[in-house]
C-alpha cells in the first residue's frame, strides 16, 4: 500500500455508515496497515465517548489483580481497602502459608507414632500464630513499615485486623491438620484456647517491648508449662480443665490490657 | 489525550506495552480505538455493546502485549482480538439485537471505485450485488477470518445456514465474474 | 500566625548517643532544607516532625497542633506526607499498586478516587510509564521516585523528606530538585541533605544542625553572608586558613581568617557551611 492512501470523503462517509459494504471491506482493508489514513478516521469519531471508553480502561488495567488471599477475603464480605491491607501482611503470603501448612502437617503425621507426636503437635499449634504476628508486625519484616507509622491509618486496627487474620488463617490451617491426628477426637480442639491466649498475651506486651523479644518469650514461656505441667500431672496436664481455663484467663486480661491501653499504640511498637 | 502522538512505532508500543507501560498502551489506544469503534460498530448496533467490546479489547491488549508474535500488523492483531471480544460478549447475549447497516441507494463515488478497484479489482462491484444477507457472511467469514460457527454466532443464525450462504455467496460471484 | 513547622529544644538520646540537644528551628512555606553531616541528627529530627518519633523534652508544634496529642498526632498525619531515609517496598508489587496500598493506610477508601490519586502522584514523578512494573524490575532511582510518589498522596500541607537525592546520579538530582520545587511553591517541605548545591538550588530557608543543635537558621543568603571575607585564593595553603584545599584552576582555596590583602573569593554556601562545622563535615561534602 506504499503510496497509495484513501481520500477523507470516503474515510468520512465511512465512518457515518454511508458506504457499500465492498468500500467499506476495502477500507477497512486499507485502515490496518495504513497509519496515516486512519488518522483521518480520528476527527470523524466522538471523542467525548473514546476519553470515556479510556478512563475505564485505564481504571481495569490499573487495578492491581487480587491474589488468593485477597480473593478469599473479599469472598468473605470483607471490604476491598482491608482486605488489600490484610493480603499484604508478610505472614499471610504463600510461602509463610505452605511452610505452615507443612509444618502442621509432618507434627499431624508425627502423632500416628505415638502420643508424644500428639504432644509435639498440641504445643506446636498455639505457637504459630504468635510467630505469624511477629512477622507481620516486625519493623525488619514489613518492608513499608516507616511509611505506615506516618499514616494516618489507625495502627491499633491495624494491629486488630492484621491479628485476627493471621490467628485465623493459622487455626483453620491446624484445624485441617488436626484431622490427621490419632488419639480422641477432643484433642483435637485442646490448642485453640492456648492460641488464642498466647497471640493476645504477645500483643499486650509488645507495646513496651520488641515483638519478637516478647514472641521468643512467650513461646519458650509455653513450652516450659507444657513440660513443667507434666510433672505434675501426667503427659497432656497443661492441656486439661485448669490448664484451658487459665488460658482462658490469660486471653481475658490480655484483651482488656490491649483495649485499655489501644492509644499507646499509635507510636512505634517496642517504643522505637 | 488525542492531540499529540507517540513517536514510537506500534511495533515499539507494543513491545513496552508488554513491558508494564501504560503510556505505550494510551498510545497505541489514541492510534486504534477510533478505528476499532467503528469497524465494530458496522458489526453490531449495540452501541453499548460495542463500547464493552472496545474496552475489553485494551485491556486483553494489555495483558496479552507480550504474546504478539511480532510479524504481521499491529492493527490486525488488534482486530482479531476485538472481533473475538465481540463474539465472547454475544455469546452472553441473546443474538437478536443484531442489524447490520444496510442503507439503501448508495452511490459509490469515483474515489471508491479507484478503492475498490485497488483492494478487490472487479470482484468489489459484485460484491454489492449479491442480496445483504449473503453479503453478511461473506463480510464475516471472508473479511473477518471468522470460522463458520464464529460467523453463525455473530449474525444469529445456525452454523450450517452460515455454509449453505457462502456456498450460494460464492457460486453468485463466479457467475458473475465469468 | 504561627508558623507550620515549630521545633523549641527539642532533645532525644538513645541509648549512649545523643541524637538532639535541644534543637530549634522553624519552617513555613517553601522548602527547608536541613543540612548537617552524618550523625548530625537530622533523621532523628525529621521523624519527630513526621510524628513517628517522640521527643524526649522540649516542644514540637506541626501545622499548629500537637504531635504529642493522638487525636492531634492523628490530625497532623493526615495532612502530612513522609519520605523516610530509608524506604522500603513491598518488591513483589507493581508501582501502582505499592503506592495504592499507601494510599489505603492514608484512608482513601474510595476505590475510583484512590486509583486516581494513584495515578496522580505517579504522574508528578513521572513514573506513569512503569506504573506496571514490579519494585524489584526497576532501577534505584525510580524506586526513590515511587517513594517520593507516596509521600505526596492526598496533597499535604507538610512534606518531610529525608535524604531524598542520597546516593542519585546528578541527572536524577537534577529531577528531583525540580519535583521538590514544584512542589514547595504551596506546601511546607523541610529536606534533609548533607549536599550543599541541593540546599542552594531549591531551598528558600536553611538550617545548620551539627551534633544535634542549631548552628543556624536563615536564609541561604544569609548564610553565605558568614562567609563574606573569609574565603581567599592563594598559591598555596595558607597557615591562618581553617580549611583548604587545592581548586581545578590550581589555586587553593582557603577558608577561615584572611589574612590583609589576601585575593579574596566570592563565598558559596558550601563554604559557609565548613566554616560553621569544620573538618568534620569536610569528609562528606567533598
Amino acid at each position: 500500500m506504499n503510496g497509495w492512501h484513501l481520500d477523507e470523503a470516503t474515510v468520512t462517509r465511512y465512518a457515518h455508515g454511508r458506504v457499500t459494504m465492498a468500500v467499506a471491506a476495502s477500507v477497512e482493508a486499507h485502515l490496518l496497515a495504513c497509519a496515516p489514513c486512519r488518522a483521518l478516521l480520528t476527527p470523524a469519531v466522538d471523542l467525548a465517548r473514546l476519553r470515556s471508553l479510556w478512563d475505564d480502561v485505564a481504571e481495569r488495567v490499573d487495578t492491581p489483580a487480587p491474589g488468593l488471599v485477597e480473593r478469599l477475603l473479599r469472598l468473605a464480605r470483607i471490604p476491598e481497602d482491608t482486605s488489600r491491607l490484610l493480603a499484604s501482611t508478610p505472614s499471610l503470603r504463600a510461602s509463610w502459608l505452605l511452610a505452615l501448612g507443612a509444618v502442621l502437617g509432618f507434627a499431624a503425621l508425627a502423632s500416628e507414632a505415638d502420643e508424644r507426636g500428639t504432644l509435639l503437635f498440641l504445643t506446636l499449634a498455639p505457637i504459630l500464630p504468635v510467630v505469624g504476628v511477629a512477622t507481620a508486625f516486625h519493623r525488619r519484616l514489613d518492608p513499608a513499615h516507616e511509611i505506615g507509622l506516618a499514616a494516618p491509618y489507625p495502627a491499633f486496627r491495624l494491629l486488630l485486623l492484621r491479628s485476627a487474620a493471621v490467628v485465623g488463617v493459622t487455626s483453620l490451617a491446624a484445624a485441617g491438620a488436626s484431622l490427621l491426628l490419632a488419639g480422641p477426637a477432643l484433642a483435637a480442639a485442646a490448642w485453640l484456647l492456648p492460641a488464642l491466649a498466647l497471640t493476645s498475651l504477645t500483643l499486650a506486651l509488645s507495646r513496651r517491648f520488641d515483638i519478637v523479644h516478647v514472641a521468643c518469650g512467650v513461646g519458650a514461656g509455653w513450652a516450659a508449662a507444657v513440660a513443667g505441667a507434666q510433672i505434675e500431672g501426667g503427659r497432656f496436664a497443661a492441656f486439661g480443665t485448669a490448664g484451658q481455663l487459665a488460658c482462658l484467663l490469660v486471653t481475658v486480661a490480655s484483651l482488656l490490657a490491649l483495649v485499655a491501653y489501644r492509644d499507646r499504640y499509635a507510636t512505634p511498637l517496642g517504643g522505637a | 489525550m488525542f492531540d499529540h502522538d507517540d513517536e514510537r512505532t506500534d511495533a515499539e508500543l507494543l513491545a513496552a506495552t508488554g513491558d508494564g507501560d501504560r503510556t505505550a498502551l494510551e498510545g497505541l489506544y489514541v492510534r486504534h480505538a477510533p478505528w476499532l469503534l467503528v469497524r465494530l460498530s458496522r458489526r453490531c448496533a449495540d452501541r453499548q455493546l460495542v463500547d464493552e467490546v472496545v474496552q475489553d479489547t485494551f485491556v486483553a491488549v494489555w495483558r496479552g502485549a507480550r504474546r504478539w508474535s511480532g510479524r504481521g500488523e499491529v492493527g490486525a492483531w488488534i482486530w482479531g482480538i476485538g472481533v473475538h471480544r465481540l463474539l465472547d460478549r454475544l455469546r452472553r447475549r441473546p443474538p437478536s439485537i443484531l442489524a447490520l447497516f444496510e442503507p439503501s441507494a448508495l452511490e459509490v463515488s469515483a474515489e471508491e471505485q479507484v478503492l475498490l478497484g485497488v483492494q478487490y479489482g472487479d470482484l468489489g462491484g459484485a460484491l454489492d450485488r449479491l442480496s445483504p444477507e449473503l453479503r453478511a457472511v461473506v463480510q464475516a467469514t471472508v473479511l473477518d477470518g471468522l470460522t463458520s460457527r464464529e460467523a453463525g454466532r455473530l449474525l444469529g443464525i445456525p452454523t450450517g445456514t452460515v455454509k449453505t450462504r457462502m456456498m450460494r455467496a460464492r457460486a453468485m460471484l463466479r457467475e458473475e465474474l465469468s | 500566625m504561627a508558623e507550620p513547622v515549630e521545633v523549641f529544644h527539642v532533645r532525644k538520646t538513645f541509648r549512649r548517643t545523643v541524637a538532639l540537644a535541644g534543637a530549634d528551628f522553624t519552617a513555613g512555606r517553601g522548602v527547608t532544607g536541613l543540612l548537617g553531616p552524618n550523625g548530625a541528627g537530622k533523621t532523628t529530627l525529621l521523624r519527630m516532625l513526621a510524628t513517628v518519633l517522640a521527643p524526649a523534652s522540649g516542644r514540637l508544634r506541626l501545622l499548629g497542633l500537637d504531635p504529642a496529642m493522638p487525636a492531634e498526632r492523628l490530625a497532623i498525619r493526615r495532612r502530612l506526607g513522609y519520605l523516610p531515609q530509608e524506604p522500603g517496598f513491598h518488591r513483589g508489587m507493581t508501582v501502582f499498586e505499592f503506592v495504592d496500598y499507601v494510599a489505603i493506610l492514608k484512608e482513601l477508601t474510595d476505590r475510583r478516587a484512590r486509583h486516581a490519586e494513584v495515578r496522580r502522584v505517579l504522574n508528578e514523578v513521572g513514573l506513569a510509564p512503569v506504573s506496571g512494573k514490579r519494585i524489584r524490575a526497576v532501577s534505584g532511582g525510580m524506586r526513590r521516585r515511587v517513594a517520593l510518589a507516596q509521600a505526596l498522596l492526598g496533597e499535604p500541607e507538610l512534606v518531610i523528606l529525608d535524604e531524598p537525592t542520597a546516593g542519585l546520579d546528578p541527572e536524577l538530582r537534577l529531577r528531583f530538585r525540580e519535583i521538590v520545587s514544584r512542589i514547595g511553591e504551596e506546601r511546607t517541605v523541610v529536606l534533609s541533605t548533607h549536599q550543599t548545591e541541593d540546599v542552594a538550588a531549591v531551598c528558600q530557608r536553611v538550617v545548620v544542625l551539627h551534633h544535634g543543635r542549631s548552628l543556624f537558621a536563615g536564609t541561604p543568603a544569609a548564610l553565605i553572608e558568614q562567609a563574606a571575607g573569609r574565603v581567599w585564593l592563594d598559591a598555596e595553603r595558607s597557615p591562618t586558613a581553617q580549611l583548604a584545599w587545592r581548586n581545578g584552576d590550581g589555586l587553593v582555596r582557603n577558608i577561615g581568617g584572611a589574612p590583609a590583602g589576601a585575593e579574596l573569593a566570592a563565598p558559596t554556601l558550601e563554604d559557609a557551611y565548613l566554616l560553621l562545622v569544620g573538618d568534620r563535615a569536610m569528609a562528606v561534602t567533598a
